[in-house]
């Protein structure tokens, strides 16, 4: 799947939220942009195929060590951790 | 009475009936009593405990009276388990194969009544008589009652009782469990881990290791110096079938081959990894999902998402549908009151055999529900209350839900 520019703020928050919904976690009633990942079911399995999604979906590419416990905690920090490495990229 | 499967169900059904005084006969086609535990390396017990009210710092509670928690006591105190553990919404007690089996032996050995069969498989089944097979000796032998607790239903199925099985695509996915030794706790902790989960995705997307490789899930051992690695298989897609020789083969050799190629990966990459070795192979994959005897009454996913209560209830179920129908990570569906679901007797009595129960993974339930209700912690609760009504019936008295939970509190007491 081709790789498509970041979408503005808001939106790509939006745009993970269904992502996380649609493709990652059975996530629960009133899931939003804050609700906390782990509780969600966020596990290493899943923060692989979290890795290989955000790459085939934004062409981002999360290098080792981007990811930390607390820095993806909610889909609103995971964003902020995507587009810093869209713009360092 | 005869309890087919040395699982955790059928351990706790065993145990039950010859301690309330049925003359029983356990029979199990490995080696070792455990089933999934003692030949798939399953090395945590899920569903022991309530779910916590609030995430932080509730202090776990026991969901079970009775033997699951007698069991857990005992291995903790035998040193052979730690926790519980709290993992996101849930906590599970981790465990030693080694020790689950050994004090499964020693409880056997301290309950009259009971014999076990071990390296025994059921051949066939009919009325009162079952013919069992071991290494191409037959025997038969008869009983008033049965608990199949096979998981895949195989007395059932002998007996010509109705069975389930969901879509092939459908079914929860197998797991192939191995242990590595030679592994510090530090290359363990969450911060390694999740450094872990990047590195092995990295690897994939780089094509250093295959797709298969993201099914990959490492959790330190109740043992210093040990981990299980975890690889949930995809089994084909719809093509997987866990009844079928031909696909249990390839899975047992895609299984090893796909450890052997993680694990080279790990010693050659990965910090802390470089004196790491495979210390087991499961003697099988672990199969989480296949027939299900089709009862008096179907456990649904909405009576766990409601936490329903029954008139005739006999164990109750505490843990969320852990729904692993891919092989890239589970999804959680937990009960919308937090609260733990009941287990009617009727979903262990089979519909239209008198003389059969059932508990563990193969009870009444549906797909979804099952991916609940197949846990460790509510099988030994199931279990022991098929166990209970079996010897119940098996001694000519009578087998209702109120007698069941009167026998488990005397002999809990007792005890």
């Amino acid at each position: 799947m081709a790789a498509r520019p970041l979408p503005a703020p808001a939106l790509l928050e939006a745009e993970l939220v269904v992502l996380v919904r649609e493709r990652l976690l059975e996530t629960p009633p009133g899931f939003h942009a804050e609700s906390n990942l782990y509780l969600a079911g966020l596990d290493s399995m899943s923060i692989m195929q979290l890795i290989i999604l955000v790459e085939e979906e934004y062409g981002v590419s999360l290098p080792d060590g981007a990811l930390t416990k607390d820095n993806i905690s909610t889909v609103r920090q995971l964003a902020q951790v995507i587009r810093a490495h869209a713009a360092s990229a | 009475m005869l309890v087919a499967g040395g699982g955790s169900a059928g351990l706790a059904a065993a145990i039950a009936a010859a301690r309330l005084g049925a003359r029983t006969l356990l029979v199990e086609r490995h080696g070792a009593l455990g089933g999934m535990v003692s030949a798939a390396l399953v090395h945590s017990i899920c569903g022991l405990y309530r779910l916590p009210a609030k995430c932080e710092s509730t202090p776990p509670a026991l969901a079970h009276a009775g033997f699951a928690a007698e069991f857990s006591i005992r291995l903790l105190a035998a040193g052979g388990a730690s926790g519980p553990v709290r993992m996101g919404r849930v906590d599970v007690l981790l465990q030693r194969p080694t020790a689950f089996a050994q004090l499964a032996d020693q409880i056997v050995r301290e309950t009259p009544r009971l014999n076990v069969r071990l390296h025994t498989e059921l051949l066939a089944a009919e009325g009162e008589s079952v013919t069992l097979l071991c290494r191409g000796q037959r025997e038969s032998v008869r009983a008033a009652a049965f608990v199949d607790a096979t998981g895949d239903a195989a007395l059932a199925v002998l007996r010509g009782a109705p069975c389930e099985q969901a879509d092939r695509a459908r079914l929860q996915r197998p797991a192939f469990i191995f242990a590595l030794a030679g592994v510090p706790a530090a290359a363990l902790d969450d911060t390694a881990r999740l450094q872990l989960a990047q590195l092995l995705a990295r690897a994939v997307q780089a094509g250093a290791l295959p797709a298969d490789a993201l099914g990959a899930h490492l959790r330190a051992c109740a043992q210093e110096g040990e981990a299980f690695v975890t690889l949930d298989l995809d089994g084909g897609g719809a093509a997987y079938d866990p009844l079928d020789p031909h696909c249990l083969t390839q899975l047992e050799t895609a299984g090893r081959a796909l450890a052997g190629q993680l694990t080279d990966f790990l010693r050659r990459q990965v910090e802390g990894f470089a004196h790491s070795y495979v210390a087991a192979w499961p003697a099988r994959v672990g199969v989480r999902e296949s027939r299900r005897v089709m009862g008096r009454y179907r456990v649904e996913a909405a009576d766990l998402e409601r936490g329903a209560a029954f008139a005739d209830a006999v164990a109750v179920s505490a843990w969320p549908m852990e729904l692993r129908e891919t092989a890239r990570g589970p999804r959680w569906r937990f009960p919308t009151n937090g609260q733990p679901c009941d287990i009617p007797l009727r979903a262990l009595q089979a519909r239209d055999d008198a003389a059969l129960f059932m508990a563990g993974r193969c009870l009444s339930c549906s797909h979804e529900a099952q991916a609940a209700l197949r846990v460790i912690g509510t099988c030994l609760a199931t279990g022991e209350a098929a166990g209970l009504a079996a010897g119940l019936q098996a001694l000519g008295k009578p087998c209702d839900a109120n007698a069941v939970n009167t026998a488990r509190a005397q002999l809990s007491s007792r005890g």
